[in-house]
């Protein structure tokens, strides 16, 4: 840059003093090239300008709130802050610092143990229950405070988002949420269903089915709480079965339609066997489509009166009869199960990503890593109708890119509205990297029948789009 | 209570820094509106009583400037947010050594700057491309059309988006110590005695810095098509 052109342009960002600017100004009144330049240059200093400031986002922000609060400031070296102290102080203030120091504290101890007690005689129990989280579905958003249980529903999915990161309730899912600070996540009481924590900047706490689960921050895990659950709305509005005996199923269509079936022509055995089904608008008759549909396939039919279950015996897969199934899957990160002083670490460097509990032998794990072999594993879900899968999916488009080496999809059933043999799809594997809204390089895949993005590959499916955004 | 003797060589005791802040100073502060709490003082209500809602203050005062220098330094959106986290964490863990002989913004401009080195370093991004270079035919896009002609009234140049991202994008491929000056001080407007301390370089030649990059964003933008 020759010496004309960089006072040119020190003199148009101001950086010439007054004495510097006069005869260079002179000198560009006379000059047609130089004020060409200058033309130019005020183009160039128009679209620097022009370049807006970037500010970070919220939730980066919070997610740095959240690391700070774990930060301990390294506080003044005691000796020498005393010295300094010590040095510009008086003695009255002195003494008054000695009171402030130990005197008061403990009558300030005594006054907030005092006050605390008096909250919990005084103020009713909720009333000052600080928010936690905010919840959102389809149907929109509400604020979720310290204690609230947060419920799903099959077929809609519910998200929970914190100030550090995001919590994904999918199916018949119950989650208490305990509050533990404005910049930490909050601690979930998994009742049952499927828990994913999607992202969070702070370790998240979860107890379920009698384990303590520890997740570390930017750890992402899956959770299945498969438990025996029923809860049938008076009215109809709400049908959730989950695991229950098909002869419990019988007399539970007795006490919540008055309809009362025969099971008198099922094997014990078959009787004893779970089922799940789900559904909303229910009325009798549609109660019974759902039962029959999703026992069929252990060979329970019903007569022409619709009241009598009889059993035709088949070949296939028997479902476990257990009356609870909890699986734990680490999707990133690491995580630990811990039960009665025993800790299982999970999700680290050599170990294993998944492990799963049942109820017949519930103090034992079964733990192994996701692979292509492991498809019966849980992990992240997809419902779907029946037929190829691209039909199957709402909402889907032909995918370029193929499965990655390790990935696992794994096919389930569901009952949804008497609609029997939709399928669930569980997919995921150690070469996913989808980025995630408030993590980084997530590796989830959330698909579900709630119109999030797919793309699909034969019997490929990938999510493109991070939960909670379309297109 | 007896007075403690006072050590003989108190003039070898460092210059105060948060740590050493006085209970009754600490008072003093917390007597004062937020808004006119020193960035020293909201250090000092962090380092010695753990205040996250001054830290919270402190962060809020300075985000915008920091984040947009380290942006504007990265290029990338993630990246610009994990230095920022990794910033101010760096500066809660050594609060305790700051002394408000530097300004605050000072201090945590050069750990942003460094911070962000150490990025291209380990991500080996900084493969300078001189933006001097000539376009490839194939990219080659005038960008004549992205000035939207001037603004009748007060003659201000318009600028089209498509010409901003240009201009962000060319920012991106200046060399370090120019993208550095610049960015202070055509958009912090940060005065050069600042900037040098900041960058460590004497205030002449960061001048020179600023005019270099302007120099060469004008002859890339000219080659580009704008005249």
């Amino acid at each position: 840059m020759d010496e004309t052109r960089e006072k040119l342009i020190a003199w148009m960002i101001g950086d010439l003093s007054a004495e510097e600017s006069r005869p260079f100004e002179a000198r560009l009144a006379a000059d047609a090239a130089l004020q060409q330049q200058r033309n130019q240059l005020e183009r160039t200093l128009a679209a620097v300008r022009a370049v807006p400031a970037e500010d970070v986002s919220d939730r980066a922000f919070a997610r740095l709130m959240a690391a700070a609060a774990e930060v301990v400031p390294e506080s003044a070296d005691p000796a020498e802050a005393e010295i300094i102290a010590v040095e510009d102080t008086p003695d009255n203030v002195i003494r008054i610092n000695f009171l402030l120091r130990t005197v008061l504290p403990r009558v300030a101890a005594v006054a907030v143990i005092v006050f605390i007690f008096g909250l919990g005689v005084w103020i009713t129990p909720g009333s000052l229950r600080p928010t936690v989280a905010g919840v959102y579905d389809e149907h929109g958003m509400a604020m979720v405070v310290d204690g609230d249980l947060v419920e799903s529903r099959v077929g809609e999915p519910r998200r929970l988002t914190f100030a550090t990161g995001e919590v994904l309730l999918d199916g018949a899912t119950a989650v208490r949420v305990h509050a533990t600070g404005p910049y930490s996540a909050p601690a979930f009481d998994v009742e049952r269903g499927r828990v994913v924590v999607t992202a969070s900047a702070t370790p998240v706490s979860l107890n379920v089915g009698g384990r303590s689960v520890q997740l570390g921050k930017g750890s992402m895990l899956a959770v299945d709480f498969d438990h025996a659950y029923a809860n049938i709305a008076a009215d109809g509005s709400i049908v959730e079965v989950q695991r229950m005996p098909i002869g419990d199923v019988a007399d539970l269509a007795e006490s919540a339609y008055g309809v009362k079936l025969y099971a008198g022509g099922v094997p014990e055995s078959v009787r004893n066997t779970r089922v799940s089904f789900y559904g909303s608008n229910l009325d009798a008759e549609a109660f019974i489509d759902s039962f029959v549909e999703s026992a069929s396939r252990f060979g329970i039919t019903i007569d022409d009166t619709r009241r009598h279950l009889s059993y035709e015996p088949r070949s296939g897969r028997v479902e476990p009869n257990e009356e609870w199934k909890l699986d734990i899957a680490v999707l990133q990160g690491a995580a630990s199960v811990s039960e009665a002083g025993h800790i299982l670490p999970l999700g680290g460097k050599g170990l294993p990503n998944f492990v799963s509990f049942n109820a017949s032998e519930p103090t034992r794990a079964e733990v192994g890593s996701l692979g292509n072999e492991d498809l019966n594993r849980q992990v992240v879900w997809a419902a779907g109708a029946e037929g190829p899968l691209g039909e199957r999916l709402r909402d889907v488009k032909p995918s370029s890119e193929p499965l990655p080496d390790g990935s696992v999809i794994h096919t389930d059933s569901l009952v949804l509205n008497g609609e029997g043999g939709k399928r669930i799809f569980k997919l995921g594997g150690p070469d996913f990297d989808f980025p995630l809204a408030g993590g980084r390089h997530g590796r989830l895949v959330q698909l579900t029948n709630s119109g999030a993005v797919f793309e699909v590959q034969g019997e490929i499916v990938r999510e493109f789009m991070p939960f909670g955004q379309k297109d | 209570m007896a007075r403690r003797a006072a050590p003989q060589q108190t003039e070898k005791l460092p210059s105060p820094t948060a740590r050493h802040a006085t209970p009754a100073e600490l008072r003093s502060i917390e007597l004062k509106v937020p808004e006119e709490r020193s960035d020293f003082d909201l250090l000092k209500l962090y380092v010695k009583k753990q205040s996250a809602d001054a830290f919270e203050t402190l962060v809020t005062r300075h985000r915008r400037q920091v984040y947009n220098f380290i942006y504007k330094m990265v290029g990338k959106a993630e990246a610009a947010e994990d230095i920022f986290q990794e910033t101010f964490l760096r500066v809660i863990k050594n609060a305790h050594t700051y002394t408000p002989r530097a300004k605050f913004t000072t201090w945590c401009l050069q750990i942003a700057r460094n911070l962000s080195l150490d990025y291209f370093k380990r991500e080996g991004l900084r493969q300078h491309v001189s933006i001097d270079a000539s376009p490839n035919g194939d990219d080659e896009r005038s960008i004549a059309g992205l000035l939207q002609g001037s603004d009748p009234q007060s003659g201000e140049i318009l600028v089209s988006r498509e010409l901003v991202e240009e201009v962000r994008e060319a920012v991106t491929q200046l060399p370090d110590n120019q993208r550095e000056a610049l960015v202070l001080r055509m958009y912090d407007d940060m005065p050069y005695a600042e900037i040098a301390d900041v960058l460590g370089s004497p205030e002449g030649t960061v001048k020179y810095w600023v005019h270099e990059a302007i120099n060469s964003l004008a002859r890339h933008l000219e080659r580009r098509g704008l005249k």
